[in-house]
Order: C-alpha cells, then sequence, then structure tokens
C-alpha cells in the first residue's frame, strides 16, 4: 500500500516537477507542497490506483481533505493512515 | 430539514438559452497567467475546456425571456398565472426583475411575480415555490432561473471565472400527472465562502469597491464573487451524498427507480465522486455541461437537460433527481416525474433556431 500511495505521488509530480516530492519519507510534507487542484489530482490518481488493486471504488476526499489544520494530506504519514483507514473502513 | 410531497402537478417544458460568445480555455489563459502545462492539467483534471458567455450588457431576464418566448411557441402564456425568477444577477437593484418580465413577455397583469435571490440551489428552491403555488390552487407557473455569472466574476480571478457560463433557463410547471418530493437545508454559517462582499447594505459601494486586489488564487474586486474553493469542496462531499440518502427515505424510492439525475454541474470531480459512490454509469449522471458550457449556476440543471438529455426527456416518462448546492450555504434535491415535455436542444441568445 505504501508503493502505491508513493508511486500516486510521483505520478502526479511527474508534471508539477516538485523537488521535495522526489524522495519521500514518512514526515515528508505533501499538502503544503500541493495546490488545491494538485491536491484533487493526487486524489484521483489514489481513487483510480485503489480500484485497480481493489476492484472497487474507495473515497479517498471527504471533507477533510482540503482542511488545511487537519487534511489527511499533511505528511506521508498521515497519508497513509488516512489510506489504510479508507481501505479498512 | 425541509421535507415536502407533492401531488398532481408536473413540468411540461425546460427551455435554456446561454450566451452567444464561446470562450475556450486556451483563448483566455493569459488572463490568470496559465501556460500550456496548467491548461493541460485544467482540461484533464476539472474539465474545463470552454464555456458560453454573453457580450457587455446583456441580462440574465434577456436569456430567461429568450427561452420562455420558445416555450410560448407551444403553450398558451395566456394561462401562466405566476412567474418567478431565480437570480443573482437580477436587472435593478428594485424592482423585482420578475415584474417587468411579466410586461416583457406580454403576460396577463393577474399573475403573481417576484425574484428569489440564490445561485446553485436555486432550481430547487424555485420548484418548490412553482410546486407549492400550484398546490394553493394556480393551474399554471412561469419559473425562470439563471444567471450572468460573468457580471460577478471578475476576468483575471482564476479561481472562479474559467468555470463560469451564462445561461437563462424557464421551466412551465402545471397541474397535471406527477410526483414531486423535495428536501432543501440552509447554513448561513457558511456565508462568506462565496459571496459578493460589497455592493449591499452591509458593505456597501465606495470608492475602492472597483480596486484591483491580488490574492494567491487570483485577482478580484470588492464587487467581485469570491469563492473558497476549499471550503466549497468539503462542504459538497460532506452534505450532498447525505442529501440522496434522505431524498431516497423520504420518497422511498431507490436508486434504481431513478431514471436520470441531474444535478448542478460546478465540479467534475464531485460528480465523478458521486457518480462512482452511487455506481452510477455517467449516462444515468450526465457530467459535461461545465466542460462545454461552463457553470450555469441555477440554470445548471436545465441546461444539462436541453443540452445532453434534449431527446430523453422530449420522449419518454421519466423519474429523475435533480439537485442543486452552493451558495449560501443552500443545498436541495427533488424527485419529480416528466412525461415526453418540451425540452428543444440549448438556444443561443439571438438566435432563432438550435445550433450544433
Amino acid at each position: 500500500m505504501r508503493d502505491l500511495v508513493i508511486d500516486a505521488i510521483k505520478e502526479i509530480n511527474r508534471e508539477l516537477d516538485i523537488e521535495e516530492l522526489r524522495d519521500l519519507q514518512d514526515d515528508s510534507p505533501i499538502f503544503e507542497l500541493l495546490d488545491s487542484m494538485a491536491i484533487l489530482d493526487l486524489v484521483l490518481e489514489l481513487e483510480d490506483k485503489l480500484q485497480q488493486k481493489y476492484s472497487r471504488y474507495i473515497q479517498i476526499a471527504d471533507d477533510k481533505t482540503m482542511d488545511t489544520l487537519n487534511t489527511p494530506f499533511k505528511t506521508l504519514k498521515t497519508l497513509l493512515d488516512c489510506v489504510e483507514g479508507k481501505i479498512n473502513g | 430539514m425541509a421535507k415536502l410531497h407533492f401531488e398532481n402537478i408536473a413540468i411540461k417544458a425546460v427551455v435554456t438559452t446561454v450566451g452567444d460568445k464561446k470562450i475556450t480555455i486556451e483563448e483566455e489563459a493569459h488572463n490568470f497567467g496559465y501556460d500550456d502545462k496548467m491548461i493541460k492539467r485544467l482540461k484533464k483534471r476539472m474539465g474545463f475546456n470552454s464555456r458560453y458567455v454573453v457580450n457587455g450588457g446583456v441580462c440574465t431576464s434577456d436569456l430567461c425571456c429568450q427561452s420562455a418566448e420558445k416555450i410560448f411557441e407551444k403553450f398558451d402564456k395566456s394561462e401562466v398565472e405566476a412567474l418567478i425568477f431565480v437570480t443573482q444577477t437580477p436587472d435593478y437593484k428594485a424592482p423585482s426583475t420578475a415584474i417587468i418580465m411579466q410586461d416583457r413577455l406580454a403576460l396577463s397583469k393577474d399573475i403573481v411575480a417576484y425574484d428569489i435571490n440564490l445561485g446553485c440551489s436555486g432550481l430547487i428552491n424555485g420548484l418548490l415555490h412553482s410546486y407549492s403555488l400550484i398546490n394553493s390552487g394556480l393551474e399554471t407557473v412561469l419559473l425562470c432561473v439563471g444567471d450572468v455569472a460573468s457580471n460577478f466574476s471578475y476576468y483575471k480571478d482564476k479561481n472562479l471565472t474559467p468555470l463560469m457560463g451564462d445561461a437563462g433557463s424557464a421551466i412551465l410547471i402545471k397541474k397535471g400527472i406527477g410526483l414531486g418530493d423535495f428536501v432543501l437545508h440552509s447554513d448561513g454559517s457558511g456565508y462568506k465562502h462565496l459571496i459578493i462582499p460589497e455592493g449591499g447594505c452591509r458593505n456597501p459601494f465606495n470608492k475602492d469597491s472597483l480596486k484591483e486586489n491580488n490574492f494567491e488564487d487570483g485577482v478580484r474586486r470588492g464587487v467581485d464573487l469570491y469563492m473558497n474553493g476549499s471550503e466549497i469542496f468539503n462542504f459538497t462531499l460532506k452534505v450532498v451524498p447525505k442529501m440522496f440518502e434522505e431524498l431516497f427515505n423520504f420518497a422511498n424510492v431507490s436508486k434504481e427507480d431513478i431514471d436520470y439525475f441531474v444535478l448542478h454541474q460546478a465540479n467534475k470531480y464531485i460528480l465523478q465522486n458521486i457518480a462512482k459512490k452511487l455506481e452510477l454509469s455517467g449516462e444515468k449522471l450526465p457530467m459535461d455541461t461545465m466542460t462545454i458550457y461552463g457553470n450555469q449556476n441555477s440554470a445548471s440543471v436545465p441546461g444539462t437537460i436541453n443540452g445532453f438529455l434534449s431527446d430523453e426527456f422530449s420522449s419518454k416518462k421519466l423519474k429523475v433527481l435533480f439537485a442543486g448546492f452552493g451558495i449560501g450555504l443552500s443545498w436541495g434535491a427533488c424527485l419529480v416525474d416528466v412525461d415526453n415535455i418540451f425540452a428543444p436542444k440549448i438556444q443561443y441568445y439571438g438566435e432563432k433556431n438550435d445550433k450544433k
């Protein structure tokens, strides 16, 4: 699952070319590096990849996605936790 | 939550007129500082492509009057007993544009006519008023909805302007065979997330109201519409799926009973998300209106009918769900029956005939 999330981030970064997103660690920031459209890009990329892997639609976006303080897209670790929660939830 | 049920009321005609000027995202990209890479992203992810707007000086009422005249080619205008005009872009601050439209459309002086100030949820609220008036004894109501959004979105606002299209629809509602179930909500605590801050009584027009201000998400003035895109995104994902559940439960239907889901066309991702969540195909939940015509505010549901479902609505008996959500914050949905209604393809302002 970690690979899937990192692949999704790298996929959207192919167009954005943000240096900090090339080598990702658990505490790497994500949300602060992306504009709202890039966040949406990442959501769609994650949802596509998850649908391919699990053969069902898993919604990643919710009312916290764009919430500056509580977004699960804050770091790689928080995003991984979020995706795991969505898969199991 | 307001929940209302109606019987023996039917929508008979839906006509939408859009601005006659087509603008592609490539043509206006320079206003927003977008390069080719950004244009590609906007097209791919957000569904941006083109939008139809009016030339300066054309008002929403002009678009709606053209739509209404099209309806009166098929229906007798002397039967109209009420005219409701839902818009955020009236002709004047006062009087109500609906009353001026009574005269322009040569309707009877015995009708009731008034404006409602609403945006994206305006169609649902307008239908609710129309159904309520018929439920109270009237036979025929003309509902006009729409906005000339180019009037309130500043041409340099990259957050909003490339989304917006100008459209005005007319809908004829009559006593007849058909059910209507409505659920509606309002939450004024979010009013600042979609707002034209200046020009009203709270913050009157002043010497700085036309001054350009630079923000991270674009350039706009005090008299222009501001949208906090993130908050509206969060709000929509939070309330819309829940509202559908409420409507299904209230009307005692399942999604399989519904032929079409015609939703406010704000954002392609939101529509895709809802379609995936409800496991609906793109055919049942059309989502291309914004890509071709732009976000038509309260006219986006009728605009989608005339733009993409004209043949189906004109030739079949259908159970359809309409939904609107946005400024206010305000959101609502309704489930109505339509049966071979008059729903011609999109009209273009100033043209008499349909244009491909």
